[in-house]
C-alpha cells in the first residue's frame, strides 16, 4: 500500500499503484480509446514513464498524477493511430491479444464481480433498464415503449442504479 | 464531492462511453478528463460496470477462479442444450441399448430347442431334425417329430391350447407301433424307380389293369 508523506516514491510503490491502479487505468483508457488492447498498451507505456520520472512526484499525488501520463498517453495514441469513436458495446467483444496479469486480472475481477451482485440488489425496475439498456443494447427511448413508460423515469432509473453501482466499485484504497 | 456532482459525473461519464453526447459534449468532458480525478474516477468506473455487465462470465472463466457471487447469465438454462450432447448422457444409452440387443439375442431360443419342446413349429421340424446318414435313429427322430406335428395341428384344429405339448411326457410314449413297422418296410423298399417292378404294383401308384389289356 501506499504511504504518506514527503517520501517520494520508489520502484516499490509504484509496483503497489500498479497492481492497485491498473485495472482502473485500464478501464480509463478504455473510455477514452474504445480499445482494450490499445488501451493495454497505453496502461503498459504510463508506468514506463511512472517509473522513469516518479521521483519528482509526491506520494500522496501519485494517482492522479498517474491518470495524467495515462490521459496523455492515450491522446497521443489516438493522435498516432487516427481512433475514431466507436461504440463500447462493439468493443467489447474483440479479443484481447495479450492476457492480462493473472494479479491484475483478480483485482479486475473482483471489482466486476461485485458489480454484478449489486445488480441483483438493485430494485428490480431499475435492474430491467439496466439490463436492457447495457445487455440487450435497447434505446432508451424502446426501453420507454416496451415498459410502456415515460422516458424521463426510464432515464431517472438509469441514473440511480449507475449511482448504486459505483458504489460497489469503490475499492478500499 | 456533492451526491449531485457525483451523480451528473456519472451520468456524464456514462453518456460518454455510450457514445450519448454530441461532439461539444465530448470534448468538453475530454477537457474535464484533463485534471479532474472525479471525472476519471467516474469514466473507470462506468467502463467497468460495462464490462461486468456485457462481459460473459465464461469469456474470462479460464483465466481466473469463479467468484462466490456470480451473476447468472440470462441465456438459455443450464444443461438445456447439453444434456441433449453431452457424451456423458450419450455414452451410457449408447452402452445400455447395446446390453439390451445382446441380452435379447442370447434370450432367443434355439430352433432346434424350439421344435423339440414345441413341436408346433412343421415349418422349421424337418429341417431341424432332417433325416440323415445315421439309419434307422434319425427315421426314427423325424418320425417322433412328425407325430408331434400332427397332433400339434389336431389340438391346433380343435382350438384346444394353442399347440402346447407336453414336454414332461417321453416322446415316443403315445406313437403306435404301426408307424415304426411302417418306417421298416419303408427302409425295405427300393427307392429307385428303375428298381421297381411295376407290373406286379410295385411302385408309386397303383397297377391300371384295364390299360394292360389294352
Amino acid at each position: 500500500m501506499l504511504t504518506e508523506g514527503d517520501r517520494r516514491p520508489d520502484e516499490t510503490v509504484l509496483g503497489a499503484l500498479y497492481e492497485q491502479q491498473a485495472p482502473r487505468l485500464q478501464a480509463f483508457l478504455t473510455g477514452m480509446l474504445r480499445d482494450p488492447d490499445l488501451a493495454r498498451e497505453a496502461v503498459q507505456s504510463t508506468f514506463r514513464k511512472a517509473l522513469e520520472s516518479a521521483g519528482n512526484v509526491r506520494t500522496e499525488s501519485l494517482k492522479a498524477w498517474l491518470f495524467q501520463v495515462a490521459y496523455n498517453e492515450a491522446l497521443a495514441l489516438r493522435r498516432r493511430q487516427g481512433i475514431e469513436a466507436k461504440s463500447l458495446k462493439r468493443l467489447s467483444h474483440i479479443p484481447r491479444n495479450t492476457p492480462p496479469e493473472a494479479e491484475e486480472q483478480l483485482i479486475l475481477e473482483e471489482s466486476l464481480q461485485r458489480v454484478r451482485a449489486a445488480l441483483h440488489n438493485l430494485p428490480q425496475e431499475q435492474a430491467r433498464v439496466v439490463r436492457l439498456r447495457i445487455e440487450q443494447d435497447w434505446t432508451f427511448a424502446r426501453i420507454a415503449e416496451e415498459l410502456d413508460l415515460p422516458l424521463g423515469t426510464v432515464l431517472t432509473r438509469m441514473r440511480l442504479a449507475l449511482q448504486k453501482l459505483r458504489k460497489q466499485l469503490e475499492a478500499p484504497e | 464531492m456533492t451526491a449531485d456532482r457525483d451523480d451528473n459525473l456519472t451520468w456524464l461519464a456514462y453518456q460518454y462511453v455510450a457514445n450519448e453526447l454530441d461532439v461539444a459534449g465530448r470534448q468538453d468532458f475530454e477537457a474535464r478528463l484533463a485534471d479532474d480525478q472525479d471525472a476519471r474516477d467516474a469514466l473507470a468506473d462506468v467502463v467497468l460496470i460495462h464490462q461486468a455487465l456485457d462481459i460473459a462470465p465464461t469469456e474470462t472463466a479460464g483465466k481466473v477462479a469463479p467468484a462466490t457471487n456470480a451473476r447468472p447469465r440470462p441465456t438459455r438454462p443450464a444443461g438445456a442444450a447439453s444434456a441433449r450432447t453431452s457424451p456423458r448422457f450419450v455414452i451410457p444409452a449408447v452402452t445400455a441399448l447395446a446390453l439390451l440387443v445382446v441380452v435379447s439375442l442370447l434370450m432367443q431360443p434355439d430352433p432346434a430347442e424350439n421344435v423339440a419342446e414345441n413341436g408346433a413349429d412343421s415349418a422349421a421340424a424337418p429341417v431341424a431334425i432332417a433325416p440323415g446318414d445315421n439309419g434307422p435313429a434319425d427315421d426314427a427322430s423325424s418320425l417322433i417329430v412328425l407325430w408331434h406335428d400332427l397332433h400339434a395341428d389336431e389340438e391346433l384344429a380343435e382350438g384346444d391350447t394353442a399347440g402346447f405339448v407336453d414336454e414332461t411326457a417321453p416322446a415316443t410314449e403315445a406313437i403306435p407301433d404301426w408307424m415304426f413297422v411302417a418306417l421298416n418296410a419303408s427302409d425295405e423298399a427300393p427307392t429307385d424307380l428303375d428298381e421297381m417292378d411295376m407290373e406286379n404294383g410295385d411302385g408309386p401308384w397303383p397297377a391300371d389293369t384295364a390299360e394292360e389289356q389294352l
